[in-house]
């Protein structure tokens, strides 16, 4: 069973039974802390990615009873969020590769944290300001000079601008 | 059932900066595609974001303008998200530490008539944050072309709460806001130039209840007409479908003006989820009190609060403050003029019907801004006092009035180059006159006789006697009369 | 003559040119043809420009000629990593989806090296986007160890460390984010320079986390190394993260006397992993330096076991999102195979990237997902704090602090391509340097039974990167065994 089905897991079961209720089956996947999914309490986020539990045979009764829809939190719906089209070995091997890193890194759930402010920068150093003042520009040629190359061997560029497949709103 | 719709809006205003939020290169509206752009705007491998200090600054006086509390430590975050126009695959915002909280705008609702003032009200203000805009998409057949122009100006985005009532409420408050921007000098909020958007978030609820229906998010309101059509379309939608039985979904739907409707975005792609974190790029902001309090110190007075203060001080009526005081070049005009020549309702009447009327009539196309206007303050309140010591008539201080717009003039000079006062003048010329008719019998008799050119040696003699300042027209004029006394 | 030159530091370079003894052309002559005949087997670079080197070769040439040199290192050739900006060259950072791409803006960097009069000569090869270990990563080719063919440079720097220990180039640029100079530099025996964070900035440098990058140099001796970071180092607008101090003179500051000052040694560091050789070499180090006079202090890094997963998430989430502008719109590789934006984005990016890189994005992606946030990212971020802390609390009683660079000699090609978590464990004893933002340097510590160069590692203060270099400096100037070269015929 993956770190990724068992997140979901644990985040279920706290919508669907008690934590103590599925402790046997999460016991394989201790050292997941309850305080990362504090974040995710939207009932229909979690209705939603019941369907992925499917698989998972001792799971069923837990889910039965919830109304999954299609979407599925898993290596799917990340490649989709990072716009990576993978293929299906690719996304077999990421997700075991994946696996052996997250169980890695859980080992962060045991720190104790309490209190201690978050790094974002190595240094505290506020207001990095810039004059209101114009820079030089490119002219159009060199801002498409990278322009991507089509097929045609010619470069996605038309009237001075980008061309891209028709975005649809 | 009687519904009530509860409204919010979000407004975009691009801040006219001289350069971008995280770039130095340039905007202005109308350039040629990709003109403006460098190496962070196109998000080139290796490049950062620096911020621009006067569009936060700028935004700090917006917050102050509409009261609200400015953040004392806030931070940049990402807004993750692909599109072809956003360069970097993410959108530098903020997130959960927005520089703006809380505030509110005063609106006026439209009045029964136009010359009576309608109800005022304060619409609250969730919070104004800043962060930068994206490039422009234009469709062309099966394709889509991208110009970055646009891409990382800086952009506000005041955030109302689910607090108006109608469309007309709406409506009002980006004209507030608008108003009050164009002010501040901060943004020109033009709609049509993309300057300002807007989104709207519209519910219904039956008449009296107080909880909130299901919302539907209406994008693309961006035009005058849009707002007010946009809106109003969606709480007809929505009525209807209550009326029917059947429920609201809550969606995001995009107003299309050519259709006059809204459509349900159902977009292709189902991954929402915008990843927010702090922009290791960039290092947060803290504001010190005392720069804020520099920053409140230099706030322009607001349109509604000049009014209040023109009608007490000068006991302007509205169909004048309504036209004076929501510009602040009229309003400084009108008060510069004032300080010259103590007539506040006249120079107001001058500036709301001559002044507007002129600038209108100067060129073809909308008006002629006011700083191109070549009548100072001082010459209109001039012309005033002209007007009040009946130095001129009223008919001809309409004319010196345009010779001013045209020429720059002062009244004065205009006046007594062509003789125009009145009274005085006349007098002088009255008796010139007389003295040439005295002296010269011979003339005067070939007139009498019928002889209507022998005036002309009459005139030369006042002109001579005028030293040459008598108005020609007005001698003949005055010789005419003299003569035909008995 | 030519060979002789290709083996001199950029030091003895500097004072040939400036005597006339040699000219610009003829030194970059030396390295074009050392790297033509070499690098083959090497692999280092990239990208050349013989052409575009010997120009701004001569170009040095005219301004000495003309009493106008630009300072000590006009007309001393310079490797640059594939990775930074220079106007009209490459600027791959070892991924497909940049092949045909070329700057049009010099970075901060490369101003500098070109205000310094350098001469601008290869773009050394890297791990795809500097995510590697071993220059395996490379998406055209890996580079091979001028010690041993067979093993590997390291990485990310990898190229640039086998350029320098190749003799291709008598300096070199890399960029370090968890290790990527120190590492290769310690894998081929010379000198790299992981400077503090903000002392050379990071504009013109393709991001991978904008949190822990830092520019350096590479060189043969501590010497080379300090006038390079002399040249990159300074306050630039354009990065908002850029310190604004004066730069010290880094090459002043290398003859002090080095006794008395305070050695910290962490146990935290030389727990299981270590190899028996490197930790010789490492306590030969701390023997020397108490003989030097140095006071030895043992300190407490607790927190250290915990940088490699608080590395991992940092450089994940923050490489998703700089990595999310190569998106086939406006620069990058294009997948022929699109129907709409969507595909646009996703084919072009999954044809585009190498399986580290897809890797790294997919586990950034997923840490920073709304669920996960404070799990993940957050928690990283706290932990990072305490990492901070530790250092902060060991350089109140220390001056600077011996560690090895890495576990072990150069590993062979191969050993760990398919294991990422044994390639990231690799980094253990660079990573909590980035995290905690201060600045190492990489020496050579001496060579294994099997003639491998071990590299050791001092971490100094913030800026306080003439500290360790005048330690360092001292060590090299008695083990001058430390800067022998590979053979390579």
């Amino acid at each position: 069973m993956s770190v990724l089905d068992a997140d979901i897991i644990v985040r279920l079961t706290r919508l669907a039974c008690g934590q103590d209720d599925v402790a046997d089956l999460t016991k394989p996947l201790a050292g997941i802390a309850v305080d990362m999914h504090s974040k995710y309490d939207s009932m229909s986020f979690l209705m939603s990615e019941a369907n992925s539990l499917k698989a998972l045979p001792n799971l069923q009764p837990l889910v039965s009873n919830l109304n999954p829809m299609s979407t599925q939190l898993d290596i799917d719906y990340i490649a989709e969020l990072a716009r990576l089209a993978l293929k299906a070995d690719e996304k077999i091997r990421l997700t075991g590769q994946l696996e052996g890193i997250l169980d890695y890194i859980q080992q962060l759930q045991n720190v104790d944290v309490e209190g201690v402010e978050p790094t974002a920068h190595a240094f505290s150093i506020y207001n990095v300001y810039r004059a209101d003042e114009p820079g030089p520009t490119f002219t159009p040629e060199e801002a498409l000079m990278n322009a991507p190359l089509l097929a045609s061997g010619k470069r996605a560029i038309r009237e001075d601008q980008l061309v891209v497949p028709k975005v649809v709103e | 059932m009687e519904y009530e719709p509860v409204i919010g809006l979000e407004v975009h205003v691009q801040l006219k900066t001289k350069s971008k939020m995280f770039a130095r290169a340039p905007y202005h509206f109308g350039a040629a595609p990709n003109t403006l752009t460098d190496p962070v705007v196109l998000a080139l491998p290796g490049t950062l974001p620096v911020m621009n200090k006067e569009a936060i600054w700028q935004t700090v006086q917006v917050g102050l303008l509409f009261g609200c509390k400015i953040a004392e430590v806030c931070k940049w975050d990402r807004k993750n998200y692909f599109y072809p126009d956003s360069p970097k695959g993410y959108q530098i915002s903020q997130f959960d530490q927005p520089l703006c909280l809380g505030g509110t705008v005063e609106i006026e609702l439209p009045g029964p008539a136009r010359n009576i003032e309608g109800v005022h009200r304060h619409v609250q203000l969730t919070r104004i944050h800043l962060e930068e805009d994206v490039g422009k998409l234009s469709h062309q057949g099966a394709d889509s072309l991208v110009d970055f122009n646009r891409a990382g100006v800086p952009l506000i985005e005041i955030v109302s709460e689910p607090d108006m009532y109608s469309s007309d409420e709406a409506f009002s408050f980006l004209t507030a806001i608008r108003m009050a921007l164009v002010y501040l000098g901060v943004a020109d909020c033009d709609m049509e130039k993309g300057q300002m958007r807007c989104d709207a978030n519209v519910s219904i609820r039956p008449k009296g209840s107080t909880g909130l229906g299901t919302k539907v998010e209406i994008k693309n309101l961006n035009t005058i007409s849009g707002v007010r059509n946009g809106i109003e379309f969606e709480i007809a939608r929505q009525v209807e479908l209550l009326n029917r039985g059947e429920t609201i979904v809550q969606e995001t739907r995009r107003w299309s003006i050519e259709d006059g409707a809204t459509f349900s975005m159902r977009s292709k792609e189902k991954a929402h989820d915008y990843r927010y974190f702090p922009d290791p790029d960039l290092m947060p902001l803290k504001f010190e009190k005392t720069e804020v309090e520099r920053l409140h110190g230099l706030l322009p007075e607001l349109p509604f609060d000049k009014q209040r203060r023109f009608y007490q001080a000068y006991d302007l009526p509205y169909t004048i403050t309504s036209v004076i005081c929501p510009d602040k070049g009229f309003s400084d005009y009108f008060e510069a003029a004032v300080k010259c020549y103590n007539n506040p309702k006249a120079i107001a009447n001058l500036i709301a019907n001559d002044l507007l009327r002129e600038l209108s009539l100067a060129v073809a196309d909308g008006a002629l801004p006011l700083e191109e206007c070549k009548i100072k303050p001082e010459h209109l309140a001039a012309l005033v006092e002209c007007i009040d010591k009946g130095s001129i008539s009223r008919q001809i201080a309409q004319d010196v009035f345009i010779q001013m717009f045209k020429t720059g003039q002062a009244p004065a000079q205009i006046i007594q180059e062509q003789g125009l006062e009145q009274n005085s003048d006349l007098g002088a010329l009255e008796a010139m006159c007389q003295q040439a008719i005295n002296e010269n019998p011979h003339p005067v008799a070939e007139y009498k006789a019928g002889k209507e050119k022998a005036i002309n040696a009459l005139k030369g003699k006042v002109m001579v006697l005028s030293q040459g300042k008598a108005n020609p027209s007005l001698v003949d004029e005055m010789l005419k009369t003299l003569l035909q006394k008995p | 003559m030519s060979q002789d030159l290709c083996f001199k530091t950029a030091a003895e370079l500097s004072h040939l040119l400036k005597d006339k003894a040699v000219s610009a052309v003829e030194v970059t002559t030396a390295f074009i043809e050392r790297t033509e005949r070499l690098d083959p087997q090497v692999k280092a670079f990239l990208n050349t420009d013989a052409a575009n080197a010997l120009a701004q070769a001569k170009a040095s040439d005219e301004r000495r000629a003309n009493g106008g040199a630009l300072g000590p290192l006009d007309g001393v050739p310079v490797a640059l990593k594939d990775n930074t900006a220079v106007i009209g060259q490459s600027m791959t950072s070892g991924s497909k989806i940049l092949k045909d791409y070329i700057s049009p803006y010099d970075g901060t960097c490369t101003q500098k090296l070109k205000a310094a009069g350098m001469v601008l000569w290869g773009r050394a090869n890297l791990d795809e986007f500097a995510m590697g270990s071993s220059t395996e990563n490379s998406a055209f080719f890996p580079t091979n160890n001028p010690w041993d063919l067979k093993a590997s440079p390291g990485g990310s720097s990898g190229g640039s460390a086998a350029a320098v220990a190749a003799s291709f180039a008598p300096l070199a640029i890399g960029s370090d984010t968890g290790g990527s100079i120190r590492q290769p530099a310690s894998f081929c025996g010379i000198v790299g320079v992981k400077p503090t964070y903000g002392r050379v900035s990071r504009y013109g440098l393709a991001s991978l986390a904008s949190s822990l990058d830092q520019l350096g140099p590479l060189g043969y001796t501590v010497e080379d190394a300090a006038m390079l970071l002399q040249v990159m180092a300074g306050h630039d607008e354009r990065d908002s993260t850029s310190l604004n101090v004066a730069v010290p003179d880094y090459v002043g500051a290398l003859q002090a006397n080095i006794k008395g000052k305070r050695i910290g040694i962490a146990q935290d560091y030389l727990g299981e992993g270590l190899a028996d050789n490197v930790r010789a070499a490492f306590e030969k180090a701390v023997q020397f330096y108490k003989a030097a006079g140095c006071e030895l202090v043992d300190i407490s890094l607790p927190h250290t076991a915990l940088a490699v997963p608080v590395y991992y998430i940092i450089l994940a989430a923050e490489a998703s999102s700089n990595l999310a502008r190569y998106d086939g719109v406006r620069y990058t590789h294009r997948s022929a195979e699109v129907s709409d934006a969507i595909d646009l984005f996703a084919k072009s990016r999954a044809e585009g990237f190498g399986p580290e890189v897809k890797r790294r994005i997919i586990l950034g992606t997923y840490v920073l997902n709304s669920g996960y946030y404070d799990a993940y990212y957050l928690r990283a971020q706290k932990v990072r704090t305490l990492i901070r802390r530790d250092f902060a609390l060991a350089f109140k009683q220390v001056d600077a602090i011996l560690t090895p660079t890495a576990p072990t000699v150069a590993f062979k090609q191969g050993a760990k391509v398919n294991d990422p978590l044994a390639m990231y464990l690799n980094d253990i004893y660079t990573i909590p340097t980035n995290l905690a933002g201060i600045c190492g340097v990489s020496f050579n510590g001496g060579f294994s039974a099997d003639g491998m160069p071990m590299g050791l590692q001092l971490l100094g203060d913030v800026l306080a990167e003439s500290t360790i270099f005048n330690l360092t400096h001292a060590f090299e100037k008695a083990h001058p065994e430390a800067n022998k070269r590979p053979t390579l015929a």
